[in-house]
């Protein structure tokens, strides 16, 4: 029998419940009624909206099936699904949940596996009735909202041990999250002894509270017997009520739900009103609503020197910023599906972002989307050392190296202008494995530009300039002096010269000779 | 005993030479107040005075009385039967500096061959260093070298040999290697002289002089 109820009833309006409850074969074409009222009130939102139900309760014609379809319309493809098996007593003594498994089928002769997973949310039992519930989320593998009889969609539990009755309330519902773990809230059952109501009024069955998310589903079932009549929860939308107080006479259950705005506490409780001494169960459960919006996760990863300490800014869509650490996570939340713009900035003159930058990044519902920003610092360049003196000039000669390859060089320079001599002496000609000697002996002579001459990085008593010169050997080359550094006297060790004539570099204290800066010294 | 150094400046010019060779080994140098500052280099690659070739300078370079820098160089230089190199080089820098003084003068040939093979030698290196600050004045002959030597068949070891080593030529005279001359006295002044390869040519039948080669002959003179 199936009920929409929300005043107090006395048994005897159960009566008519035999008529639906008989009508229970297999994934048989009983559906009851059409869907509530409140299901569709409750679309109004564009939230969770209930789509389909159905249900039996009674005798099952295999013992260790319980089946039932979606006759005479499927769900949608992507609802949730809730489906309470209900059963009596203790089959063959077996006491717990005698479910082996929870799983899908079209109705084709035979049967077609769908695939759809259930996952057991809640049971309860007080061992002379029982209830368990599944819930599939985010449902494939059938006709959308079909209504062939041979590709209707239902739900099956294959029971360990036969069982003379028992029944299942399924339902389906639209704008559920499809992953199962962010689906599933909160919920709760319970169990109670019923007293006849006209001792003692009407016995509350109270699954207990479960908080609820904005949004969210809750849907409550209660299980009796013997039959009752009852007042569901408050405030909530009966979904179906079916009994079977004539063919066993065994019980009555009764599915509620209600969707929450705001989100909160949910306490559905039912007034049942036993004529006999007996028993309920009661299970509430939360599914949360499909997310309307992603989360967007940016990273940033930063290697080199100098790398900054107070971080980056990243610019959602241009108008939406965060402070990012240098190598580290922010997220932007609750953003609309759809390409965004990503953009990293706030960064000191020596790093750089090697990746793209700005960057699009799609955001999908319910989903978190990831970016990356990868920065290379260097050291920032070292300020350009002071200007010498107007006075200042460096002279110098001598030999750079030993053994048998070996330089001679002199030198003088000034900011205004100088000489440079170079003579690398390779005395068994070229040697391609010599990095000095590669090309053989040369002899260069160079003359300084003017303004190239100033101090040198390696310390105030160092010089660098630049010129040009020629060579009979190797012909005509740009030249710098790198480094000419006056270490003291004599210039043996001490003194150190690095000079570069393009491909060819030399650098090295001197093996005899002075470098002698004039003008100034430290 | 002559010597080559002398404050011609030109390059590969020969004649007239000997006369004007100072003997800065022997020069009394002055003391430092009556000198006041001075600094003073000669380089020559090579020099040959013969009773037959005269006296022929090769690659000499004189630093300026204020300082700087000269070089000189020659590619090639031949006295018939006499001497032979190639990459002749010579290079003197100094400057006087208020507290400082400092030169440096090097003289360098390659492929010497002296008297038809009775010497030989890939390079030679001469290089003299002489500074002076007012309360110490030195001389270094560091980086002066000669590589593959080769004296009447003997070879000797490249670097620098012992100062003033002496080397009888039978018939011919003696060689000198690596001739030091060194003056000053050692606060406010000091010179050095170095002549890597200095042949003194000996008459067999009388003894007397018969002339002198030098290869890499390097002069510098601090005075403060």
């Amino acid at each position: 029998m199936w009920k929409r109820r929300t005043l107090a009833r006395v048994p005897v309006l159960v009566g008519a419940a035999l008529f639906s409850v008989h009508c229970s074969d297999a994934a048989g074409p009983d559906r009851p009624v059409s869907r509530p009222l409140a299901a569709t009130t409750a679309a109004g939102g564009g939230g969770i909206q209930l789509d389909q139900w159905n249900g039996t309760f009674g005798h099952q014609p295999n013992p260790q099936l319980i089946i039932k379809g979606f006759n005479n319309t499927n769900p949608h493809v992507g609802d949730a699904i809730i489906a309470t098996f209900f059963w009596f007593g203790t089959p063959g003594g077996a006491t717990g949940n005698i479910i082996e498994s929870v799983t899908d089928v079209l109705t084709t002769n035979p049967y077609t596996p769908v695939g759809n997973k259930y996952n057991l949310v809640e049971f309860v039992s007080n061992g002379s009735i029982s209830m368990a519930t599944y819930v599939a989320t985010d449902v494939q593998g059938f006709p959308d909202a079909g209504t062939d009889g041979s590709q209707i969609l239902a739900v099956k539990a294959d029971l360990k041990v036969p069982v003379a009755d028992g029944g299942v309330l399924l339902s389906a519902w639209i704008g559920v999250a499809g992953v199962s773990t962010q689906a599933l809230g909160q919920h709760h059952s319970a169990s109670g002894l019923g007293t006849p109501y006209l001792l003692t009024g009407p016995t509350t069955a109270d699954p207990g509270a479960i908080a609820v998310n904005a949004g969210a589903l809750a849907y409550g079932v209660s299980l009796v017997a013997p039959p009752a009549g009852f007042n569901g929860p408050a405030g909530w939308t009966s979904i179906a009520a079916q009994s079977d107080p004539f063919m066993k006479g065994d019980g009555e259950f009764d599915g509620q739900f209600t969707v929450s705005s705001s989100g909160g506490s949910v306490d559905p409780q039912w007034s049942w009103f036993f004529p006999a001494p007996g028993s309920w169960l009661a299970s509430v459960l939360a599914l949360n609503a499909a997310p309307t919006t992603g989360d967007l996760t940016v990273t940033t990863s930063t290697s080199g020197e100098n790398v900054p300490t107070n971080g980056y800014t990243v610019t959602l869509d241009g108008n939406t910023s965060q402070t990012i650490p240098t190598s580290g996570q922010i997220t932007f939340t609750q953003l609309q599906p759809g390409n965004h713009q990503v953009e990293l900035s706030g960064l000191p003159a020596n790093c750089q972002v090697t990746s793209a930058n700005p960057v699009t990044v799609t955001v999908v519902a319910g989903e978190t989307a990831t970016t990356t920003f990868t920065v290379r610092c260097s050291a920032p360049p070292p300020p350009p050392p002071p200007a010498p003196p107007p006075n200042d000039f460096v002279t110098g000669g001598g030999k750079l190296g030993g053994g048998r390859e070996f330089a001679t060089f002199g030198l003088e320079a000034s900011p205004a202008d100088g000489k440079f001599e170079w003579v690398q002496h390779c005395p068994d000609g070229p040697n391609p494995a010599s990095a000095l000697c590669a090309s053989g002996q040369f002899k260069f002579h160079g003359t300084v530009t003017p303004g190239s001459y100033a101090q040198a990085s390696g310390g105030p008593n160092c010089r660098t300039w630049a010129g040009t010169g020629t060579s009979k050997q190797t012909g005509a080359h740009n030249f710098t002096v790198r480094q000419a550094c006056d270490g003291g006297e004599p210039g043996r060790g001490v003194d150190y010269v690095e000079v570069t004539m393009d491909d060819y570099q030399n650098s090295g204290f001197l093996s005899g000779g002075n470098v002698q800066l004039h003008g100034r010294k430290s | 005993m002559s010597t080559l150094l002398s404050n011609h400046r030109s390059a590969n010019r020969p004649g007239g030479l000997i006369a004007l060779l100072v003997l800065i080994g022997a020069l009394a140098i002055p003391r430092a107040p009556a000198w006041a500052q001075r600094v003073a280099g000669q380089a020559t690659a090579a020099a040959v005075t013969t009773t037959a070739a005269g006296s022929q300078m090769f690659a000499g370079a004189t630093l300026p009385q204020a300082g700087g820098m000269e070089q000189s160089d020659v590619d090639n230089a031949n006295v018939n039967d006499t001497f032979g190199a190639a990459g002749l080089t010579s290079i003197t820098t100094g400057q006087i500096d208020g507290g400082l003084v400092s030169v440096t003068t090097s003289a360098e040939a390659a492929d010497v061959n002296i008297l038809n093979g009775l010497i030989v030698a890939k390079a030679v290196m001469a290089l003299a260093t002489s500074y002076a600050n007012g309360t110490t004045a030195q001389s270094e002959s560091a980086g002066s070298t000669l590589l593959s030597l080769v004296i009447a068949g003997v070879s000797y070891a490249d670097g620098s040999p012992a100062p003033n080593t002496r080397v009888e030529l039978p018939g011919v005279g003696y060689v000198v290697l690596n001739e030091q001359i060194s003056g000053g006295d050692g606060v406010h002044s000091s010179n050095l002289t170095v002549k890597m390869i200095h042949v003194y040519l000996v008459d067999p039948l009388t003894g007397a002089s018969a002339g002198e080669i030098v290869i890499g002959a390097a002069m510098s003179t601090a005075i403060l």
